[in-house]
C-alpha cells in the first residue's frame, strides 16, 4: 500500500488516525505497533512467507537487543557474539532475498525468482542500527516487545525510508505523544510530499518510460538526454516525495524524523550530491560502516579503502546487479578525486560545479537506471549519437518535448532552493495554505482520473 | 486564523474528493464487471446475429446469402472464430482460394436483382487473395488506429498513407476527436472521410475500449464501418485486429487480458465479414506462441520496439488487396444497378 494510493489516503489513514488519537496514551504504541503489522499485512498478503520473515525479523532483533544488554553486564565479549550474530542473521536475510536470485544466476544456476520482501532493505539497516546502538550503549533496549515493533515496523519509514535509528525516536517513543503530535505541519509535509509524488515524479516518469518502450536504438540524441533528465527527476521526486510523506506522518503521530533529502540537485559536486540524497542512507553507512572502519583517521590509503568500501556497499545495496556494482565504483572515483582536491575546487567555482553536476548527475543516474549492460552501452552511444540505429523518429524530441516541456521546466524549478525559500516566506499565511490545498485538490484530481499509478495513465 | 482555515479546508477537500473517488471508483467497477460479466453473451449474440445495415438494428443471419454464395457460409464468422487468433490472417469474407472460384459463377441480369443479393455480390468483390504490394500501395489509403498506429507512423518508415492516429483514441472518438492530420488540417475522423476520398482505410481500434461493454463497442464500430462505406464507397476497408498484451500484463488485469482482446478481435472480425471488409490479424507475427504479445518484441507491455514496427508494415505489404478484372465487373454491375 503506497501513500498515494486512495486506499491508503481515503480508508487506512484516516481510520488509523482517529484510533491513534482516540486512545488513551499508554495504548499508542499499541496502536502503532498493530497498525503498522496491518499495513505490512495488506500490502504483502499475497506473500505470506514475507509476512513471517519480517515477524521473525522483529522478534529475533527484539531478542537480541536483549541478550546484548544482558551479556553487557556479566561476561564481556558476549555481547560481541550477540551483536556478530544479529548482524550475521539480519545480513543473511538481506542477502538470500536480494541477491541470491542474481547470484545463483550467475553461477549457472538457473533462474530462483526469488521476490524482494517489501521494505527489506530499510528495516534490515534499521533493525542492524538497533542493535549496534544498544551494544554501544547509545541506546537502551525496548521496553516491550510492543514498543520495539513500533519503532522498526513504524509504517510512515517501513517502505521507502528514512532510515530512522533508534535514538532518534526513543524519547518521543516513551514520552507523551499527546503532546507532540504536530498534525498540521505533519500535513503541509505530507501534502508537499504527495505533490510531489503525484504531480511531478509520476508524470514526468512517462518520458523515460517512452524512451524504454520506443528502444534505445530508436531514439535521437536529443530524446536521450530528454529522456534521462527526465528520470533523473522522477527519481528524485518520487523518493523525496516518499520520505516528506514519511516525515509528514511520523509528525502527526508526534515523532520527529530526520530529513532525507536538501535540494540535492543544487550540489556542485558529487560529495556534496551525497550529503544532500538520502541523507539517512547516507549517515547510516558513516556511523555504522565507514567510522567503525576507521573513517578518514588511519592514513591516506586506508581513507580511500574504507571509501571504496562505502560505495561498493552503497552500489549494491540499491539492488542485485553488475551495474549497481559499476555504479557505486564511479561514485567511489569521482569522490575520491574530489577528495584529492577537485571538491574545493567547486566549492569556489559555484558554477563549474554545477556544470559538472549537470552531466555527472543524470548519467551516473543512467548507470543506475540500465540494468542490462548491452542496454547500458547502447544508451551512452545514444547519448553522443553513436551505436546503430534503428527506424529512428527524427521529430521525437520535438513531440516529447512539446508534451513535457513545462512539465521538465517545472521539475527544474521545484530541483532548485528556490521553493524552499518562497515556502519559508509564506509560510503560515493563507496564501501558503490555499497552496497545500491546492495541491491536496490536484492529487485528489490525479487519484480520480487514475493518474496516480503511471501504469493506469499509460494510454494504449 | 491559518490554521484553522487550512484545517477546515483540508476537511472539506477532503471530504468531497473521497466521495467523488469513492463514486467514480465503484461506478467505473460496477460498469467493468458489467461489461466483463457480459462479453461472451455480447461476443455469442454477435456471432449469431448478422447485421442489418438497413435499420442499425442486429437482425438473425440471413438464409439467403448463404443460398447465393455458398463458399460465404462454410465460412462465415461464426466458424471463423472458433480459433481466431492463430489463424493466418484473410479475408473475413471467405478464404483465399475460393475468391477463385466466386467470380467466375455467372453474374444474373442487372434488372432481376433484390437488394440481399446486391449486398452479397459486394461481399463476392471482396474475395480475391492478398498480394504483396509495395509502399506505394498506401498512398491514397488511410489509416486510423490508437497508440499502436502512432507507432507504426512513427518507426514503420511509411510514410505514404494519411494517419488519423492518436494515443488513447477510441471508436467512440472518431466523431469528435479533432486532429491534425498532415496536408489536411485539423479535422474528425468523420469530417475526414466526407471531405476526402481514400482507396483504402486502415481501422485498429478497440483496446482503449476494453473497458466497455463489447456490444456498445460492436455497435459502434459496426455504425462506423457503415458510414465509411456509405461515404466511401469505392474504399477497401481493412478491419485490423488489436494487438495483444503481454502474458504479464493479460495476467494481472482482466480487462486488458488476451483472452478480452480475442473477443474484441473476434467482434471486429464478425464486423468484417459482414460488410465484406478485410480482417488483418498481426498477432501471429508477433505472439509468444501462447496467444501473448512476446516480450521479445514488446518493453512495455503493450507497445512493440520501434524497430519492429517495421517488420508490422512489411507484413501490410503482404496483404494488399488489388481488384481484378472480374471484380471490376462486378463493380460495373453494381454501379449498373444503383443507377436502374
Amino acid at each position: 500500500m503506497v501513500f498515494s494510493s486512495i486506499s491508503f489516503i481515503y480508508l487506512f489513514l484516516p481510520v488509523f488516525l482517529i484510533v491513534y488519537y482516540k486512545v488513551p496514551e499508554k495504548f499508542k504504541n499499541h496502536i502503532l505497533c498493530f497498525g503498522s503489522l496491518a499495513f505490512y499485512i495488506i500490502g504483502s498478503i499475497e506473500r505470506p512467507l514475507h509476512i513471517l520473515v519480517f515477524i521473525i525479523c522483529l522478534i529475533v532483533n527484539w531478542r537480541v537487543g536483549i541478550k546484548i544488554q544482558k551479556t553487557k553486564k556479566s561476561k564481556r565479549g558476549l555481547d560481541l557474539f550477540w551483536l556478530a550474530a544479529g548482524v550475521a542473521a539480519n545480513l543473511l536475510n538481506l542477502f538470500y532475498f536480494k541477491y541470491m536470485s542474481f547470484i545463483w544466476g550467475e553461477l549457472g544456476g538457473g533462474e530462483l525468482n526469488i521476490v524482494l520482501p517489501i521494505g527489506i532493505s530499510f528495516y534490515t539497516f534499521q533493525a542492524i542500527s538497533y542493535i549496534a546502538d544498544v551494544y554501544r550503549g547509545s541506546c537502551h533496549p525496548a521496553a516491550s516487545l510492543i514498543d520495539f515493533v513500533a519503532y522498526l515496523a513504524m509504517f510512515p519509514q517501513l517502505i521507502a525510508g528514512p532510515i530512522v535509528t533508534y535514538p532518534t525516536v526513543e524519547e518521543a517513543l516513551y514520552s507523551n505523544k499527546t503532546e507532540r503530535v504536530r498534525f498540521v505541519s505533519g500535513a503541509e509535509i505530507f501534502i508537499l510530499g504527495l505533490g510531489s509524488k503525484v504531480l511531478l515524479a509520476n508524470q514526468i516518469g512517462g518520458l523515460w518510460r517512452q524512451c524504454v518502450g520506443i528502444g534505445f536504438e530508436s531514439i535521437t540524441v536529443p530524446m536521450a538526454w530528454m529522456s534521462i533528465f527526465a528520470y533523473s527527476f522522477q527519481l528524485y521526486f518520487d523518493f523525496c516525495g516518499y520520505s516528506l510523506m514519511a516525515i509528514g506522518l511520523g509528525r502527526m503521530l508526534g515523532f520527529e524524523f530526520p530529513e532525507n533529502f536538501r535540494d540535492p540537485y543544487m550540489a556542485v559536486s558529487m560529495t556534496d550530491f551525497w550529503r544532500r540524497w538520502h541523507m539517512s542512507l547516507g549517515s547510516w553507512f558513516r556511523e555504522y560502516v565507514y567510522f567503525p572502519l576507521g573513517g578518514s583517521k588511519r592514513g591516506f590509503s586506508r581513507t580511500i579503502l574504507n571509501l571504496l568500501t562505502v560505495w561498493m556497499l552503497t552500489g549494491i545495496w540499491h539492488g542485485a546487479g553488475y551495474n549497481f556494482i559499476l555504479w557505486g565504483f564511479v561514485l567511489f572515483v569521482l569522490i575520491a578525486l574530489e577528495r584529492l582536491g577537485l571538491k574545493d575546487f567547486f566549492e569556489t567555482h559555484r558554477f563549474i560545479g554545477h556544470l559538472y553536476m549537470l552531466f555527472a548527475i543524470p548519467l551516473t543516474w543512467a548507470l543506475f537506471v540500465n540494468t542490462d549492460f548491452s542496454n547500458l552501452k547502447l544508451f551512452f552511444q545514444r547519448l553522443v549519437g553513436l551505436g546503430d540505429t534503428v527506424a529512428v523518429f527524427t521529430e521525437d524530441y520535438i513531440k516529447y518535448g512539446k508534451q513535457y516541456g513545462i512539465l521538465l521546466l517545472a521539475c527544474l524549478f521545484f530541483s532548485t532552493d528556490l521553493p524552499r525559500r518562497l515556502k519559508k516566506r509564506i509560510h503560515g499565511s493563507p496564501a501558503y495554505y490555499l497552496a497545500m490545498l491546492v495541491i491536496f485538490c490536484g492529487v485528489a484530481y490525479c487519484l480520480y482520473k487514475g493518474m496516480d499509478d503511471p501504469f493506469l495513465y499509460f494510454q494504449f | 486564523m491559518g490554521k484553522k482555515f487550512f484545517l477546515t479546508g483540508l476537511a472539506i477537500c477532503f471530504i468531497v474528493s473521497g466521495a467523488l473517488i469513492g463514486y467514480e471508483k465503484i461506478s467505473i467497477s460496477i460498469a467493468q464487471k458489467i461489461a466483463l460479466d457480459s462479453r461472451a453473451e455480447d461476443l455469442a449474440a454477435l456471432q449469431a446475429m448478422e447485421y442489418d445495415g438497413d435499420d442499425g438494428e442486429f437482425a438473425p443471419a440471413d438464409a439467403s446469402f448463404a443460398e447465393i454464395l455458398p463458399t460465404e457460409a462454410v465460412s462465415g464468422p461464426l466458424q471463423n472464430t472458433e480459433n481466431p487468433p492463430f489463424d493466418e490472417s484473410r479475408p473475413a469474407s471467405g478464404e483465399g482460394d475460393s475468391g477463385e472460384e466466386a467470380p467466375e459463377e455467372p453474374l444474373p441480369p442487372a434488372d432481376t436483382l433484390s437488394s440481399d443479393e446486391l449486398e452479397a455480390l459486394k461481399r463476392r468483390k471482396r474475395m480475391v487473395e492478398y498480394q504483396t504490394v509495395g509502399t506505394d500501395y498506401f498512398s491514397d489509403a488511410l489509416m486510423v488506429g490508437d497508440s499502436r498506429m502512432v507507432g507504426i507512423r512513427e518507426y514503420s518508415g511509411l510514410k505514404e498513407p494519411t494517419y488519423f492516429a492518436y494515443t488513447g483514441l477510441t471508436i467512440f472518438g472518431l466523431d469528435n476527436k479533432e486532429l491534425d492530420v498532415k496536408n489536411i488540417g485539423k479535422t474528425t475522423f468523420t469530417k475526414l472521410i466526407s471531405n476526402h476520398h481514400f482507396a483504402k482505410i486502415y481501422i485498429m481500434l478497440g483496446i482503449n475500449e476494453a473497458g466497455s461493454k463489447l456490444s456498445d463497442f460492436a455497435k459502434k464500430y459496426d455504425s462506423v464501418v457503415a458510414d465509411i462505406q456509405e461515404k466511401q464507397p469505392e474504399a477497401i476497408i481493412f478491419l485490423c485486429a488489436n494487438l495483444y498484451v503481454t502474458k504479464s500484463k493479460s495476467e494481472r488485469d482482466k480487462t486488458y487480458a488476451n483472452s478480452h482482446i480475442d473477443e474484441i478481435n473476434a467482434a471486429i472480425e464478425i464486423i468484417a465479414g459482414n460488410y465484406g471488409c478485410y480482417y488483418l490479424d498481426v498477432n501471429p507475427l508477433f505472439s509468444d506462441g501462447a496467444g501473448n504479445l512476446s516480450t521479445e518484441y514488446a518493453a512495455d507491455y503493450a507497445h512493440m520496439y520501434g524497430k519492429h514496427y517495421r517488420t508490422w508494415v512489411d507484413w501490410l505489404c503482404s496483404k494488399g488487396v488489388v481488384y481484378d478484372d472480374d471484380t471490376m465487373e462486378i463493380d460495373q454491375y453494381i454501379d449498373e444497378y444503383q443507377q436502374q
